[in-house]
């Protein structure tokens, strides 16, 4: 059986090398000195009498207070319309709009889904992480060069040089060992 | 541990107005070597970063943090994305105890393998939890007709890195 699993599964799969990449960004230092929530407004759509807006009614009636409560700079719109499938509509600060079709989830899945749009800061959701971190501040002690800690008075050596070029040995090699045990050996 | 660049510590060995032991075989030609000089080195260093720590004069500081099995090298408004769900929620700040390694321009103070908890301090704010785009995970079994597609998205939590500070002189 073969499973198409790896630790990098992003590489493995060739549906992903279409997909756009991104590079977190450093925004405005959002974060530094606080923190501003990048969700805007939160629209919910959905029909007071159909079916397939029952989760989403139960979850109008018990879970909204608590979110506007934990999201006190967020708009909170509640849209009724006759016969629709209910759908949620998050907008960010940076103008970024997401779509999301709440047909077949039931009350748990809205609260995962609806928390995950309150913690996003807004971007296409195909987009793949490329980079794991991001800094705008150079290197602190000097990018790494094969010279870096090495001796100084290699500079002064006249190149070409017979002392640097030579190989380094770590370990006696076995010319070198087999001459060693020539000389240890007893003679007979 | 302590490293100092090589320039430091010849302007400290020239301030100590000692010849400085430059190779062994010298030791064996019978010079007359000062017994005390890598104490008084030691301590010379110790003083001058202690001075940097204590007056605030070094550089931007960088450090090597440990977090969910992985290492990060971070700095002051760095942002790091960590593959996992962390308990925090968004806006709150954290305090990363697990420090490999913290350093300026001028000296490097390495753990072993941890440095202590009250002498470098980093902190993070937790400012995005996310996931990643979704990818496929495909199941095959060959000459049947089993095959699965599952679709799965990975968790992130983007953490701001607030500053980096010593709280301590180093030899206390």
């Amino acid at each position: 059986m073969l499973w198409i699993i790896s630790e990098n599964r992003a590489e493995c799969s060739t549906m992903n090398h279409y997909k756009p990449g991104f590079f977190l960004k450093e925004g405005f230092n959002n974060g530094m000195l606080q923190h501003v929530p990048s969700l805007a407004r939160l629209t919910f759509k959905f029909c007071k009498s159909h079916g397939s807006s029952r989760f989403m009614r139960e979850y109008i009636e018990s879970e909204i207070m608590d979110l506007a409560r934990q999201c006190p700079t967020a708009v909170i719109y509640l849209k009724p319309r006759r016969h629709r499938d209910p759908v949620v509509v998050a907008e960010y600060i940076n103008g970024h709009k997401e779509e999301l079709r709440c047909n077949p989830f039931s009350k748990q899945e809205l609260i995962r889904w609806i928390n995950l749009m309150t913690t996003t800061s807004g971007r296409p959701s195909n987009q793949k992480l490329l980079k794991y971190s991001a800094t705008s501040s150079i290197s602190i002690q000097g990018p790494w060069n094969p010279w870096v800690y090495k001796p100084t008075e290699e500079n002064l050596e006249e190149l070409p040089s017979e002392r640097l070029s030579a190989a380094k040995a770590t370990y006696p090699t076995a010319t070198e060992r087999v001459l060693d045990m020539v000389k240890t050996s007893q003679p007979r | 541990m302590l490293r100092v660049l090589p320039s430091v510590a010849r302007s400290l060995a020239s301030s100590l107005s000692v010849r400085p032991l430059t190779s062994k075989a010298q030791a064996v030609t019978g010079e007359i070597v000062d017994q005390n000089r890598e104490s008084r080195v030691i301590k010379t260093v110790l003083g001058a970063v202690n001075d940097q720590i204590e007056k605030g004069t070094h550089s931007r500081l960088f450090a090597v943090i440990y977090l969910h099995g992985k290492q990060f090298k971070v700095t002051a408004e760095d942002i790091i994305a960590v593959n996992t769900v962390m308990p925090v929620g968004i806006g709150e700040t954290i305090r990363l105890n697990k420090i490999l390694l913290a350093a300026s321009t001028d000296f490097t103070l390495i753990g072993r393998p941890l440095l202590d908890q009250d002498l470098v301090r980093v902190y993070a704010t937790v400012i995005e939890r996310t996931l990643g785009h979704e990818y496929r995970i495909f199941k095959f079994r060959q000459r049947t007709r089993y095959q699965r597609s599952y679709f799965y998205r990975q968790n992130y939590t983007m953490l701001r890195i607030n500053g980096i500070e010593i709280a301590r002189p180093i030899d206390q």
